[in-house]
């Protein structure tokens, strides 16, 4: 028995380094957002000794991340609402309302999901622009809720799909229609899947970088990963700006990531293992 | 309720995402093909029509074989550091009995995934960073300063080093993936193994690796599409440099766009992407379906 333990506490050993030096790099990061260029070269992975929160104070003002920081959270906080607002309804007719004729069209949401975006990327600039939505924070926005429709769709679907059909007939019992079953009934059970759903969206449309290079480029419209790769062209001489820069983008992602990472992680696993 | 009325709220309630997907992707999918036919530089008032020109001309130009062959190494490298790290350190963690201690360490290596590609590809530039990098620094102060190299500006070693960067930013996916596929295995199979003398290196290779066949060939294809992707992380770091050294079938595409103002050889290249990951996908779907029938 005395073995295994021992066999045991080296492999927690083992697992806690290999963790931890995943972590080095963010820690790296945050650390060095708090010292200027000396201490960062100086005492890599020490503790800043004197915080230095005016490089936060730098990349707000005049590396401009107060316009991009508004930007991302609007853009992001209206990509969520949109994308439950859209696939619930979407999800609740393939999970209950028409299961066995709409199946067609349910593989057609599935199958637009393994298409690359990278790949349409070229036309679809063009697209967006004969539509007069290049370089519009509202064209970024929709097209992020559509990239969202597929994934998100497939989580409501099966979640809806495995709540229980008796809640369904004693509300028609009770004279409700379909609408009313949706909205009254179901829709208030859904919240594990549109927690799942916000989460997924949220995170995407905070993080989005290539569709947000591809058709936003007026300065006073730009998001955080955008604004963080160009200040890191343009201020090569501030590095702790920049780290404090990368701590700012970070920060609603491991926010959100820590709060709900439990409805996270089950929406990442059905979402690969359809 | 009447048919027609639940007719008609099916389609009210599905046709904001059918509206959406039409217009945000079909459409863009559509204009890709006619502007695949054509020649045009993105400004001309007229196009001229070269019905299957620019694909003869991408697949017989130099730059876009090479980017294609950058894109399997570059699969070829996430399929061993993120999907092999990934795998191994899953099955390393489900050892672990305590179960709090299991939550923590998928928690902390998740971490990097939920970062913006942006963000990784910053994070690791600086580290890269000849002067002020971690990296240089750490062989710095272990003695090995004659390793010290300025990764992301060397052609040879440019690729790895995002490679890296990028396998850091999803290992942890894969593992989230395989540790929900490993814990899903019957563990009476493994206190039966245990209790034959099969050791743990023995129940690793001959229960977990084949009961996790589906996850591991799954995961394959997964990091084949996400490496035809890899457009973040490489722009963000070297836009494609030094000397195209890191240019992906990606950057090509959008590099042949929005440098050098060829549409349709752009869109060109990035239809044959298309293809290629769906005839991937939908092949490895079929193949997948006939194997589990044959067993």
């Amino acid at each position: 028995m005395r073995t295994v333990t021992r066999w045991h506490h080296a492999l927690v050993v083992l697992v806690a380094v290999i963790a931890g030096a995943t972590m080095v790099p963010v820690v790296w990061a945050v650390f060095s957002a708090f010292k200027n260029d000396t201490e960062i070269f100086g005492e890599p992975l020490g503790l800043p000794g004197q915080w230095r929160w005016e490089n936060f104070r730098t990349v707000w003002t005049s590396g401009d991340f107060s316009t991009y920081f508004v930007n991302s959270a609007v853009i992001a906080i209206a990509v969520t609402a949109l994308t439950v607002a859209v696939t619930c309804p979407a999800g609740y007719v393939f999970g209950k309302l028409a299961t066995g004729r709409s199946n067609g069209i349910f593989y057609a949401y599935l199958l637009v999901m393994t298409l690359p975006g990278e790949a349409i990327m070229v036309p679809t600039f063009y697209q967006l622009r004969e539509m007069s939505l290049v370089d519009s924070r509202v064209g970024l926005g929709l097209i992020l809720v559509a990239g969202g429709v597929p994934l998100g769709v497939f989580i409501a679907r099966n979640f809806f799909r495995d709540l229980p059909n008796e809640l369904i007939e004693s509300a028609r019992v009770d004279g409700a229609g379909d609408w009313r079953i949706f909205r009254s009934v179901m829709l208030p059970l859904a919240k594990p899947a549109v927690l799942a759903v916000g989460v997924f969206s949220f995170l995407g449309a905070w993080n989005e970088y290539q569709l947000a290079l591809l058709l936003l480029f007026s300065q006073e419209k730009r998001t955080i990963p955008l604004g963080l790769v160009q200040f890191q062209g343009q201020y090569s001489a501030d590095s702790g700006a920049l780290f404090a820069g990368i701590v700012l983008a970070m920060i609603p992602s491991i926010l959100v990531y820590v709060v709900l990472q439990r409805s996270f992680t089950r929406g990442l696993v059905a979402g690969a293992l359809r | 309720m009447t048919s027609t009325r639940r007719t008609a709220l099916i389609a009210v309630m599905l046709l904001p995402s059918l509206l959406l997907l039409a217009v945000f992707l079909f459409l863009p999918l559509l204009r890709g093909i006619e502007l695949s036919f054509y020649t045009w530089n993105g400004v001309a008032p007229v196009m001229h029509r070269a019905w299957l020109d620019n694909y003869a001309r991408v697949w017989s130009d130099p730059a876009f074989l090479k980017a294609l062959s950058r894109t399997v190494i570059w699969w070829a490298m996430h399929l061993g550091l993120a999907v092999g790290g990934g795998l191994v350190l899953a099955a390393l963690i489900s050892e672990i009995r305590w179960r709090r201690a299991q939550t923590l360490f998928r928690g902390l290596v998740f971490v990097p995934h939920i970062m913006s590609l942006a963000v990784v590809g910053v994070i690791w530039s600086q580290l890269y960073h000849p002067t002020i990098g971690l990296l240089n620094g750490f062989l710095d102060a272990i003695g090995l300063d004659k390793l010290a190299e300025p990764w992301l500006g060397s052609t040879g070693l440019a690729l790895p080093a995002v490679g890296v960067a990028s396998a850091w930013q999803a290992y942890g996916f894969y593992l989230v993936i395989f540790l929900a596929a490993i814990q899903a295995v019957d563990p009476a199979l493994h206190e039966a193994a245990a209790i034959d003398g099969a050791g743990p290196w023995q129940r690793f290779r001959n229960i977990t690796v084949p009961s996790l066949h589906n996850a591991i060939s799954l995961v394959v294809v997964l990091a084949f599409i996400n490496a035809l992707k890899g457009f973040g992380t490489v722009w963000s770091m070297t836009e494609g440099g030094p000397d195209r050294s890191t240019e992906l079938v990606a950057v090509y595409a959008y590099r042949q766009a929005f440098s050098l103002g060829d549409i349709g050889a752009a869109s060109a290249a990035g239809l044959s992407i298309a293809v290629i990951a769906v005839v991937i996908t939908v092949g490895f779907n079929r193949w997948r379906d006939r194997a589990a029938v044959g067993r």
